[in-house]
């Protein structure tokens, strides 16, 4: 496991492998001792205050000022919804204030922003929690 | 007397907007003046990443976004600028602006700005804004603009397949 820092925030990348194909490419003659029979290897613990890699959630806030229809067609146009998906997450923001449009990792959501705040839709980038 | 408005749609997929007075266009012709930036409208028009949750980022977010979003948004008033020079007078007391396709979604954008810059700087409320109430005064023209923009917006959305 691999950390690196972005923004603030914790940007984990997990390699996943097979312990065969490991021993394909390196030599594990001294990782080797510290494997158990059964495989598995005890990851260290994380230091006190590093998050582990949560989605991130692009948040589109309500707006009295924005169309609904100009919202629809911005969300069609950007994140590319249906028509129907378009206007059920109109719809949410409309009446409960936010909606969380989209999630995935930082930097795609990131882009998601900038391309709604082009629209002048109100949108921020929460991490999940 | 009552000036009837016209909303054209061409077969070139330009729209037409006649029957315009004196007044409205010169409502139209602020449109892109009234969406620059202003103190007011600042941080609506600019918004930040985290809403301060983590202020590095939205740092960062204002030094390299926010150019680019100023660069688009002034790309697209300069269009609506220019298209207002071709506004033509078709009668005695009646004005007709012509809107191409492609201008269309610029037009969209632009409108867009002068409205959250009016509503911004005239802090209305959710409610004035639903209901149109407020005082005498500049108010009450912001508001009436607002809502003029607010009517072409609808109608460039309604006629305009894509932003």
């Amino acid at each position: 496991m691999r950390n690196t820092r972005g923004h603030g925030g914790i940007l984990c990348t997990y390699f996943h492998f097979s312990l065969s194909a490991m021993r394909n490419i390196f030599d594990l003659s001294t990782i080797n001792k510290a494997i158990p029979s059964n495989g598995s290897v005890e990851l260290p613990e994380l230091e006190e205050g590093i998050e582990l890699d949560q989605p991130w959630n692009v948040v589109v806030h309500n707006d009295p000022v924005n169309l609904m229809s100009y919202v629809v067609k911005v969300f069609v146009k950007v994140l590319e919804f249906s028509q129907a998906k378009a206007e059920k997450h109109m719809w949410e923001v409309h009446k409960k204030g936010r909606s969380i449009v989209w999630s995935g990792n930082r930097e795609r959501g990131e882009l998601y922003v900038q391309q709604l705040h082009a629209y002048l839709l109100l949108a921020t980038l929460e991490q999940s929690v | 007397m009552i000036q009837r408005l016209l909303f054209q749609t061409n077969e070139d997929g330009s729209v037409l907007l006649g029957g315009l007075d004196e007044f409205l266009v010169s409502l139209i012709r602020d449109l892109p003046q009234v969406g620059s930036p202003e103190p007011d409208s600042e941080p609506r028009l600019f918004p930040s990443l985290t809403e301060g949750r983590q202020p590095e980022a939205d740092a960062d977010w204002a030094e390299f976004v926010r150019p680019e979003l100023e660069a688009h948004f002034q790309v697209n008033r300069d269009r609506v600028f220019e298209d207002c020079s071709k506004i033509r007078q078709e009668g005695q007391r009646s004005f007709k602006l012509e809107i191409s396709q492609k201008s269309a979604p610029a037009w969209i954008h632009a409108i867009n700005q002068a409205r959250l810059s009016l509503a911004a700087k005239y802090h209305f409320s959710e409610e004035q804004l639903e209901h149109g109430n407020v005082g005498e005064g500049p108010e009450r023209l912001a508001m009436f603009q607002m809502q003029f923009y607010g009517m072409l917006q609808e109608w460039l959305l309604s006629v305009t397949e894509t932003l």
